[in-house]
């Protein structure tokens, strides 16, 4: 019973005071509401290419003969097919 | 130099039994010799450790004059020291006990299956070694054998399989395109091809529309030989120079050996042996050899 009796009491209006003359009502205070728009982030995506450099003395296949030193490009899935120690992966 | 050595305390075996582990050692080995048939063999003395060796660059052009040549720059060439340690193949055996009073006494043939098979293994490691070379980490190769030393790679991804027969990727293109990588180099034939059985079974069927397989072709366009390892990896293979003198060489320290000695009683008296051989393949022009390294697709 003496709970009910608190939770009654919050309830209970406070009567309005004047401050001066002028009578200045309280502005109730209005939480803000926030709108967040949320911009899609499109993840780029993994480029299929990758420059490689030839570290054997002459190396064939599908696009030519490449020497030492030089460099071509390859797909990441014909990447998988080389020797390792055929080719240096420089990079995208 | 005597290849078999009693290093114990005292002569457990006649000089017969030493013969006659020896000689099957040796013969269990040779069943996997690939190796050895791709290189010629430099005998140098058992005690060496180390292997060192000159690479040099080749060269510029020579030249033709009329007039009898003046002052010429002459050519810087680059030398390259390498030194390497000699590995040592090797693997132990047991004769037991009683097999071996059994021969002493009875004159029952020695059972030295144990022998052959320690001999086998090395044999087969030698291969190994000879072939791809010892990876102390199995990724990078400390020693190189012909085919991580080959200067050439025909990286094409060949259709040994399921088109054999194509243009471009086929058995014979792939055959062709190695060795026009070998003839830029004026490596010329006679040749080599080493593969694994997989790619010896592939190529092991007829020319479309002919009766004529696979590996006769082959054959004929190395004018050398065909030989078929599992030392070498499934969907890859090589061409080597058939007559390779001054090119590789495989530089033996100690060839097949086998050290016996007679075990302690807490042992077992059994009669302890090592099959080993101290040896490394050499490559002085890595051009004279050509990887294939995508077959089989």
């Amino acid at each position: 019973m003496s709970i009910k009796k608190k939770e009654a009491s919050k309830t209970e209006e406070k009567p309005i005071e004047y401050a001066g003359p002028f009578m200045i009502p309280e502005e109730p205070i209005v939480p803000i509401k926030e709108t967040i728009v949320k911009t899609p982030v499109f993840k780029t995506k993994e480029a299929n290419v990758v420059t490689v450099k030839v570290k054997v003395g002459t190396l064939h296949f599908e696009q030519g003969t490449f020497e030492k030193g030089s460099t071509f490009t390859v797909t990441r899935e014909r990447l998988k097919l080389f020797d390792p120690a055929d080719i240096e992966v420089l990079g995208e | 130099m005597n290849k078999f050595r009693n290093v114990g305390r005292d002569e457990p075996l006649t000089t017969e039994q030493s013969q006659y582990i020896l000689d099957r050692v040796v013969f269990a080995a040779r069943r996997e010799l690939v190796g050895r048939r791709l290189l010629p063999i430099r005998k140098i003395d058992p005690s060496t450790q180390t292997f060192g060796y000159d690479t040099l660059t080749e060269s510029s052009d020579a030249q033709i004059d009329v007039a009898w040549p003046g002052r010429e720059a002459l050519d810087n060439i680059g030398l390259g020291r390498t030194s390497v340690a000699i590995p040592t193949v090797h693997k132990e055996f047991i004769i037991n006990k009683l097999d071996l009073a059994a021969s002493r006494l009875s004159g029952t043939p020695l059972n030295t299956v144990t022998a052959e098979s320690a001999g086998y293994k090395v044999g087969l490691e030698e291969d190994k070694l000879l072939i791809l070379g010892y990876s102390r980490d199995g990724t990078n190769y400390d020693i190189n054998g012909l085919y991580n030393a080959a200067a050439n790679s025909e990286s094409t991804s060949n259709t040994w399989s399921s088109a054999p027969e194509h243009a471009t990727t086929g058995i014979c293109a792939s055959i062709n395109d190695a060795i026009s990588e070998l003839m830029t180099d004026n490596i010329f034939p006679p040749y080599n091809f080493t593969c694994n059985p997989a790619q010896y079974n592939q190529a092991a069927k007829f020319i479309t529309s002919t009766a004529v397989p696979y590996l006769t072709w082959i054959k004929e366009r190395i004018q050398g030989e065909i030989y078929v390892s599992a030392s070498i990896t499934a969907g890859t293979a090589m061409i080597t120079k058939a007559n390779p003198i001054g090119m590789f060489e495989y530089v033996v320290a100690e060839d097949f050996t086998v050290d016996t000695e007679t075990m302690s009683a807490r042992e077992g008296s059994g009669l302890f042996g090592r099959v080993y051989a101290r040896g490394l393949p050499v490559v002085y022009d890595t051009n004279a050899i050509c990887k294939m390294t995508v077959l089989g697709g």
